[in-house]
């Protein structure tokens, strides 16, 4: 293949935008399903491995929503955002397995909290709080972490956070404000207060 | 709802950085006067810090996409009905005789005229289903169809070639005649119009069906003979002494021209009938190809 189509294919496969993706893949374009894999596949992975803790059953649930996205993807409304959407379609998946499972003993081991480098760097207190953060991050039900999950790493705004657990947005504040308290119940129990976190 | 209650729901995503430029503006001045929502900030900054370092981004396995991509292709292609059914009907225009469309709307519109200079308002719904039975007893069968080995052997079942044609050219004279009757109401009171417009639906249903099942298990000269004879019988009754010879059984036969229910239940059976035909006689020369 000569240069300059490498570099027309590489620069047209740029400019074309996510909810045009979704319309080729909605006429059976199995090119832009890969493509859109190719963007999205790493996060949306990443996510469903967040909440099932388990690298198979997340293999199986990517699949499905690739399967879903296939299927689906005609019925994209253009004014959403299409990264919403994608989530939306594996949180609905993955949770719907996760209830499936609740009944099954978790693997806890397979997805240990691996502490990073830079925790090192952070001076005591500051240690202890990102540990008892931890804690009680991992105390909440998988209903408020994947809210907290969403907002802070996924940057998604308080819309886009509704779209994708399907619930409104009141919700969505709510389960915020729970997963504070919580929060603030575990530090509080630990003896630190408010002002301690400054 | 006041301020602080208001900025204290935008913190978390103050925090994230995904706020508007004009939320951004009306926290960052809350927060200049406001010690809780400071303290609260602090504590969703440290939540941020702490997903950020336990979530690690991964790559999903290849086989995923692969695995996910082999299912698809060995899935039938799925459309939605609706999209199909438009398929399958547009596919089906090239193949219905051509003559049906500009003869149809020729004596439609002949129709119209004779109402209007007759001033007899029943005239054209006289006309109509004699119209649409004519047409329909022209849509199938190696008689009419130009490609008949072809349509045999494509995948689209003869029961939806059936079915799409005769919405075609059934779906076609109803646009005609609604479009006519609108333009009666430009001489008739639309009061007057209506009914006999809705009068009309069930006996063209009725005559179609007659015509398109007579067409293929008979002919399609039978078809319009014994549907146009039927349907002037209902008007020879009505208006001469035929009744008085024919009694009971004449009675019987004009209630049931003015009983839609009964209309629409006897061509219910008549398509059921014609589909277990079609279906039958589609796999018999199937299995003789
Ligand atoms: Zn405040």
């Amino acid at each position: 293949m000569p240069m300059l189509e490498i570099a027309l294919g590489k620069m047209t496969e740029q400019h074309i935008d996510d909810a045009h993706l979704l319309r080729l893949i909605s006429k059976g374009d199995e090119a832009a399903l890969v493509t859109l894999h190719e963007r999205y596949g790493g996060q949306l992975y990443s996510y469903a491995l967040r909440i099932l803790k388990d690298h198979h059953v997340a293999d199986d649930v990517l699949q499905d929503s690739l399967l879903v996205i296939w299927q689906k993807a005609g019925t994209f409304r253009k004014e959403g955002s299409v990264r919403a959407w994608l989530f939306s379609i594996v949180h609905n998946k993955a949770m719907k397995t996760f209830r499936g499972r609740a009944s099954s003993p978790l693997d806890e081991t397979a997805l240990e909290t691996i502490p990073s480098e830079f925790e090192t760097e952070e001076s005591k207190l500051s240690q202890e709080r990102s540990s008892l953060l931890r804690a009680g991050l991992d105390g909440l039900s998988v209903e408020h972490r994947t809210v907290l999950e969403l907002v802070f790493y996924q940057g998604m705004t308080m819309k886009e956070v509704a779209q994708v657990c399907n619930v409104p947005v009141g919700t969505v504040k709510s389960r915020l404000n729970y997963a504070k308290n919580g929060l603030k119940g575990s530090l509080s129990r630990a003896g630190m207060t408010m002002e301690d976190l400054e | 709802m006041n301020k602080h209650e208001k900025i204290i729901d935008l913190l978390p995503f103050y925090a994230s950085g995904t706020l508007s430029a004009n939320e951004q503006t009306h926290v960052k001045q809350h927060l200049s006067a406001c010690e809780e929502c400071k303290a609260e900030l602090e504590l969703w900054q440290g939540l941020s810090q702490v997903i950020h370092s336990d979530y690690e981004s991964q790559t999903a396995p290849p086989y995923v996409l692969s695995q996910a991509l082999e299912s698809i292709q060995s899935q039938p292609v799925r459309t939605n009905f609706f999209v199909k059914a438009w398929q399958i009907i547009r596919s089906q225009v090239p193949l219905v005789k051509k003559e049906i469309w500009p003869a149809s709307l020729l004596i439609l519109v002949l129709g119209f005229v004779v109402t209007l200079i007759a001033d007899r308002l029943a005239f054209i719904y006289a006309v109509a289903p004699l119209v649409s039975a004519a047409g329909l007893a022209f849509i199938y069968g190696q008689e009419h169809d130009p490609a008949y080995e072809l349509t045999l052997s494509t995948p689209i079942s003869q029961i939806q070639i059936l079915a799409a044609r005769s919405a075609l050219v059934f779906g076609y004279n109803f646009v005609i005649v609604t479009l006519l009757s609108g333009g009666l109401t430009v001489q008739y009171p639309a009061d007057l119009v209506l009914p006999l417009m809705l009068e009309w639906i069930a006996p063209m249903t009725f005559l179609s069906t007659l015509g398109l099942c007579l067409s293929i298990f008979s002919n399609s000269g039978n078809a319009i003979f014994v549907s146009y004879l039927l349907w002037l019988g209902k008007y020879l009754l009505l208006t001469s002494d035929l009744q008085a010879l024919l009694g009971q059984t004449g009675v019987l036969f004009l209630s049931f021209w003015q009983n839609p229910a009964a209309l629409y239940f006897v061509s219910a059976c008549l398509l059921l009938l014609l589909f277990v035909f079609v279906q039958r006689s589609s796999k018999l020369s199937q299995q003789l190809n």
